[in-house]
């Protein structure tokens, strides 16, 4: 009894271990694990502390544990029945408890009986009856000179199958025990749909069971599935796993390398330079990626005005907004453990692109109120900012479409911020599991200045894409879009609107 | 004129608008993959889920350390979750394959370094989890995981001191359920029950998965029944029940409760269910039958027992201190000392000094035997047994007030400690007055 206490007891710390991680795990689904892969090394590490002497002599005994009782429950359908194979294999603390009272044919009867009896199965709502027509029992060698025992059913039930017929199945026979449950459906003569389990057994019927370590034992109680008549077609082919495309792939391989590197038992300086590097090529990428139309979009607009004040307005607060989100968003999901990370994301993401749908149906407006006669105010707008020379953000995409002097109630700029805000209002999940996973190890600090280098990194990529588009403007397209001009302020504002309401929709599709 | 010099800009817009939607519209070449869909009903708390998520990432990338390393972990909580054993083999090997894959220091990764730590704990391997966890905290020594390692083996092998040190270490940096739980634990021993129920509410009180839940009540239910207070008990272990019906020591405590408070015929039910779930109850239940007067009941679960030690024995793990125990109240002290010396060769626990010196009591050394039963209550806990058998031993020795005041002592800590045991020592006493 006490000797029972301390192995509970262990495993209760790597359950607290695990939990403490959960969060993060729901952030993204890359984050369930943190690989430091493709990294090779020389050093062998087997055993070259106390590997424990129970540990490394491990002769045969029941694969699934020397007290487990495991079921396999084979099923065939034939156009006017079903037959059942049962079999219950006992390893040798279940044989023992249990022994078979009598004869063994006479033991298999009642056993086969009394699993029958366990049996539920219906065909289209209607129980089927089961009858057995065979039952078997047999003692098979076990580890340590005891016997582990295999118990045998054959049991069949009438139905007909000259339409589709809706079958479900459970096996309730001896639920208790632990032990390896499998449940196979196959046609003869009937073609099988939607079968939530396989035609064919792995384990070989309970003879062979899969000693891989990336196999769970099967826990199959119940299986459902639809008979047609017809003959038996193989099972559909499973749909093949979702490609991944090749920038995800890298920067996935990237966040993974910098996770590893917080992750490392001893933070040197290089590694936390490294550490600190990689997160701004990480913020570079993921501010390029797509799904941050909207942030590219605020760095245009701001380009467009041609001034570097502006873009570095957009940049920074892109980058405040950002680390002030994944703060908050770590922080709290640190101290209430219960909110699923996730869910959070897809709300942010909800209400960033509402406040985008609104800039744009905002722009749309004062567009469609200012159009005409406004065509050639470009130069006059120009000095115009210039001369205002107060605050942040003159700079402002409405003005440019609508030539300079209109609507002096607003704040200038709102609408260019107010993007920028946006695109950094969804924090970035890697930079959310970087700061989470910083703060477990006890390096919060450390975390923080990753997320901010990861701002830092965005910021550069938007600030790169503005001068850019500046240089580009400036040199050829500005004469032939001249002409787009009358449109430019209703083109923009109608993109704006869709990135908006696309952001919107499929946020919102994430939440439900 | 001017429609036609505005006609190509435009369709310009429009070309680049189909480009983009062909590239990044759902279904579009660039398009982030979704994550596959997650099997219906799954939930954070879905164990087999989590693993069969990261099975899937391994088979993938199979030289990922840090995905073995916790595969490893979740089948050690699976082990204890099944009470399977043969999960324990499936974490060395994930642990192994991660340990062969050093991290980029050169340094293997330390989550299996110290997850093997705790499946040498749970295969009782104590020195050998020390060893694991002082490796890990040399690396590491801020992952807190490292230290219940370190306090489970410490207060395994005796060495009280040390564990009370390494777990001040991990409340300090973790107060969370795994350190609430060792403090109680430590507590208890310590013969501060008060201090120990406590934590264990504390730590029941924070949010946690359904099994760790059920881990927490059911320390509160042995809590109470340590202090002789079965009704609380079982409503404790009614409560881990509630949470994880599966939770075998849970139903193995309330159906020691439920014998305490008479009621046989649910004691006995649930003795049944949890020795199918778990057949470290089996010698509990044979016990309970045989005060019955069902010897024929109890000599099936010892022989069952019997089994599991030849089958333990034969893979390596045999259990001294439980073998021991038994043979020391089953009729072959013999057995039993040579047993428990063996165990006390390898660790100086206040559990097998009790235990020892019942054997050495049992087999007629009633002057070696003090010796152990003093270091058993060395600690100051509060033990019935040890406070029975301590009374027994010194009945033995003749001192008659010492053995009046031990299994007095015993008595007033728990009249339930056991059945037969409960019922010797009420006849000593009343022998005497």
């Amino acid at each position: 009894m006490i000797a029972a206490l301390p192995a509970a007891a262990t495993l209760a710390a790597t359950t607290a271990l695990a939990t403490a991680v959960t969060p993060a795990a729901a952030a993204t689904p890359t984050a369930v694990v943190t690989p430091a892969a493709a990294v090779t090394s020389t050093v062998a590490v087997t055993s070259a502390a106390g590997v424990s002497p129970a540990g490394t002599m491990r002769p045969a005994a029941h694969p699934l544990g020397n007290f487990s009782v495991n079921h396999y429950d084979g099923l065939t359908i034939h156009p006017d029945r079903i037959e059942h194979l049962a079999v219950v294999d006992l390893a040798e603390i279940p044989t023992l408890q249990q022994p078979p009272i009598g004869p063994p044919d006479a033991y298999a009867r009642r056993a086969c009986a009394d699993l029958r009896d366990a049996v539920r199965a219906d065909a289209d709502g209607r129980t089927l009856s089961w009858r057995v027509t065979g039952a078997s029992f047999v003692y098979r060698p076990g580890a340590a000179g005891l016997r582990t025992s295999r118990l045998t059913c054959r049991l069949t039930a009438p139905v007909r199958v000259d339409r589709p017929v809706a079958l479900t199945f459970a096996n309730a026979y001896r639920p208790d025990a632990v032990g390896w449950r499998e449940i196979t459906a196959k046609g003869q003569g009937v073609r099988l749909r939607d079968s939530t389990v396989p035609a064919g057994s792995v384990s070989g019927e309970l003879r062979d069971y899969p000693a891989d370590l990336l196999s769970s034992p099967l826990d199959v109680r119940a299986a459902r599935m639809t008979a047609e008549p017809g003959d038996a077609g193989g099972p559909v082919a499973p749909a093949g796993v979702p490609g991944v495309d090749v920038v995800t792939r890298y920067t996935g391989l990237l966040a993974d390398r910098l996770n590893a590197l917080i992750g490392a038992d001893r933070l040197t300086v290089p590694l936390g330079m490294l550490a600190l590097l990689v997160s701004l090529a990480l913020g570079a990428v993921h501010a390029a990626m797509p799904g941050h139309g909207k942030t590219v979009m605020a760095a245009y607009l701001a380009g467009r005005e041609r001034r570097l004040r502006d873009a570095v307005t957009v940049a920074a607060t892109v980058t405040v907004t950002h680390t002030a989100g994944v703060l908050v968003l770590g922080v709290l999901v640190t101290a209430a453990g219960v909110i699923a990370g996730d869910v959070v994301l897809s709300w942010l993401g909800v209400a960033s692109g509402l406040l985008i749908t609104a800039i744009g149906a905002a722009l749309l407006h004062s567009a469609r109120h200012h159009r005409p006669g406004h065509e050639h105010g470009h130069g006059h707008k120009h000095e115009h900012g210039h001369g205002h020379g107060h605050g942040h953000g003159e700079g402002n995409g409405r003005r440019q479409g609508n030539g300079g002097g209109h609507g002096p109630g607003r704040r200038p700029g709102s609408g260019v911020v107010g993007l920028a805000v946006a695109g950094g209002l969804v924090p970035s999940p890697s930079a959310l599991v970087v700061l989470l996973g910083a703060m477990a190890l006890g390096r919060t600090a450390f975390g923080v200045l990753t997320v901010v280098c990861y701002g830092l990194g965005m910021a550069a990529t938007l600030l790169v894409t503005a001068l850019a588009l500046r240089r580009l403007g400036g040199l050829t397209v500005a004469g032939r879009m001249r002409r787009l001009r009358p449109y430019s302020a209703v083109m923009t504002a109608a993109l704006v609107l869709l990135v908006g309401l696309g952001v919107t929709v499929r946020a919102a599709a994430a939440l439900v | 004129m001017s429609r036609l010099r505005r006609l190509p800009p435009l369709l310009g817009c429009v070309l680049l608008g189909c480009v983009l939607v062909t590239l990044f519209a759902p279904g579009g070449l660039l398009r982030r993959d979704e994550p596959p869909p997650a099997p219906a009903g799954w939930s954070p708390y879905d164990l087999a889920g989590s693993i069969q998520a990261v099975q899937v990432r391994l088979r993938r990338h199979p030289d990922d350390a840090a995905a073995w390393a916790s595969l490893g972990d979740m089948y050690l909580k699976q082990a204890r979750r099944t009470a399977d054993t043969a999960y324990y083999a499936k974490a060395e090997g994930a642990f192994e394959r991660s340990l062969r894959r050093p991290t980029g220091d050169g340094e293997p990764y330390i989550d299996a370094v110290i997850g093997m730590g705790a499946l040498a704990n749970a295969r009782h391997d104590f020195a050998g989890a020390v060893r694991w966890a002082e490796r890990a905290r040399r690396a590491a020594p801020f992952r807190w995981a490292l230290y219940g390692v370190l306090t489970d083996a410490h207060l395994e092998l005796g060495h009280y001191e040390q564990a009370e040190t390494a777990l001040r270490r991990m409340l300090d940096g973790h107060p969370d359920l795994a350190s609430f739980t060792r403090a109680a634990r430590l507590e208890q021993l310590r013969g501060r029950p008060g201090h120990a129920r406590d934590l264990l509410r504390r730590a029941c009180a924070i949010p946690g998965d359904p099994a760790e839940y059920a881990f927490c009540q059911w320390q509160l239910g042995e809590l109470a029944w340590s202090t002789g207070d079965p009704r609380t008990a079982r409503a404790a272990y009614t409560q881990a029940l509630a949470a994880d019906p599966g939770h075998a020591p849970a139903r193995a405590g309330k159906a020691r409760a439920e014998a305490a408070l008479g009621r046989t015929e649910q004691a006995l039910r649930d003795y049944a269910t949890a020795v199918i779930r778990s057949p470290a109850y089996v010698v509990e239940y044979g016990e309970l039958l045989e005060h019955l007067g069902d010897a024929e009941g109890a000599r099936r679960q010892y022989a069952v027992f019997t089994a599991q030690q030849r089958l333990l024995a034969a893979s390596g793990g045999a259990d001294d201190l439980a073998a021991g125990t038994f043979a020391a109240n089953h009729g072959e002290p013999g057995t039993a000392v040579r047993h428990l010396r063996a165990e006390w060769a390898r660790r100086h626990s206040v559990e097998v000094a009790d235990a020892l010196g019942w054997a050495l009591h049992r087999a007629g050394r009633h002057t070696e035997a003090a010796a152990y039963a003093v270091r058993a209550d060395a600690l100051g806990g509060r033990n019935a047994l040890f406070a029975y058998h301590r009374g027994e031993i010194e009945h033995a020795l003749g001192h008659t007030g010492a053995a009046r005041t031990h299994l007095t002592r015993a008595l007033s800590i728990n009249p339930y400690f056991s059945p037969a045991g409960a019922a010797r020592a009420r006849e000593l006493l009343a022998e005497k007055t």
